[in-house]
């Protein structure tokens, strides 16, 4: 019965030490709120990972019914509305995804998972296609400005080429940077979970990397 | 010779004038700002019984061509002025009546006012259907014209898509006189022919 006890006791305890030797070695979890007005057109990225990453499991319990994102597919948007029963099709939304909300009232989304990429797992890239418009956000869930680079930053104009374009939204329009020898002129800011248009001059790489 | 050219030439101004400008709206009454539904008039087949399609209309400029949502002439009545929006068929939702459909493009639209008309019906077309309604003509004063911005919602200006009713489209008073009259003189006419 003792030896029975014992084994037990140290399952217990190998399961409590690998279950947090996985936490430490490995993810950073954490979460963000963004703010959404009644009526507005905002234009997010799904800032961390939760497994999922589908429209319903990053926005079921958050978005009000009534509430509609409208996700880029390459040359237009496509609009989804959110009903009781969720997004219709359930898209998918992975992490540095850009889409926009428009709340039926006001809310905030909170958006739970793990920071990508893990702290010494190297750096996330994204592929950038010449002449293409993208619609993305940072994978990290960072803010900042968009000249910023090095590790734990948005780090964009490391990898974009100059002549490349962003396009961030105002509330009612795109307004558009061009990247030069000296970065973004002015060097506008960035919020964490915010979306944005990028345009590469040439195929290139955005890289974000998370300090150990 | 010159009239071939001619004719290419004018082939060439014709594409590029249906090319040159696009709208672009979503189709959906649920994601407006107030939410718009369609509702059963009286006995008649209840929404909730799933067997209703819609479809948009539109017209540039402002066409006034508004019904009363609880009067059955908005089901006998036929729009008028507007054409259908290629694409935009889509099945009415059998919980609220609402539609939530896709993100239509509205060709040759350059901006300026824009004239929407909804029909819900049970058939392949509003023409030939039993049970069907119209939510009257609504006027935006703009939309969307650059498929890189997000489209437009009915609610973003102007009045928005009023409720509307779907009902028994049966013919009216007089049709169904001229048809009585009709039908007499045929059988007169048959009568007088076998005597």
């Amino acid at each position: 019965m003792k030896k029975t006890l014992l084994i037990a006791a140290a399952a217990l305890v190998a399961g409590i030490i690998s279950s947090e030797a996985q936490v430490y070695s490995a993810n950073v979890v954490g979460y963000v709120s963004v703010a959404v007005t009644a009526g507005q057109l905002q234009l997010i990225s799904n800032p961390l990972d939760d497994g999922t990453n589908t429209a319903n499991s990053l926005l079921g319990s958050t978005l009000p019914n009534h509430s509609a994102i409208q996700i880029w597919n390459g040359s237009g948007f496509a609009s989804i509305t959110k009903t009781s029963s969720g997004f219709a099709g359930n898209p998918s939304i992975p992490v540095g995804t850009g889409f926009f909300v428009k709340a039926s009232t006001n809310a905030t989304l909170t958006f739970v998972g793990n920071v990508v990429p893990a702290p010494g797992s190297g750096p996330s890239s994204l592929p950038m296609t010449a002449g293409q418009l993208q619609l993305v956000g940072s994978i990290l869930p960072v803010s900042g400005n968009f000249n910023d680079t090095g590790t734990n930053t948005l780090n964009l104009i490391a990898g974009l080429p100059n002549h490349s374009a962003i396009q961030t939204w105002n509330g009612s329009g795109f307004v558009s940077i061009t990247k030069t020898s000296t970065g973004f002129a002015g060097n506008p800011g960035y919020s964490v979970a915010q979306g944005f248009f990028v345009k590469a001059s040439t195929n290139s790489v955005w890289t974000q990397n998370l300090s150990n | 010779m010159k009239k071939s050219v001619f004719i290419a030439v004018l082939g060439v101004a014709a594409s590029v004038a249906t090319s040159y400008g696009q709208g672009y709206i979503v189709f959906d009454t649920y994601a407006t700002s107030p939410a718009t539904y369609v509702n059963s008039f009286g006995t008649t087949t209840a929404v909730q019984d799933g067997i209703y399609n819609a479809e948009l209309l539109y017209a540039f400029g402002t066409v006034l061509d508004p019904v009363t949502e609880s009067s059955l002439a908005s089901v006998t009545s036929d729009p008028t002025g507007l054409q259908v929006e290629a694409g935009s068929l889509a099945s009415l939702n059998n919980g609220n009546g609402s539609i939530q459909g896709p993100t239509l493009t509205i060709p040759g639209y350059t901006g300026g006012a824009i004239t929407f008309e909804m029909i819900a019906f049970n058939g392949s077309s509003y023409d030939t259907s039993t049970l069907r309604g119209r939510s009257g003509t609504f006027t935006m004063t703009g939309i969307q014209t650059s498929s890189g911005a997000p489209a437009s919602y009915f609610s973003d200006n102007g009045p928005g898509q009023p409720n509307f009713v779907v009902g028994l489209a049966t013919p009216e008073p007089t049709t169904l006189a001229l048809a009585g009259l009709g039908g007499l003189a045929s059988l007169v006419a048959l009568r007088r022919k076998q005597a």
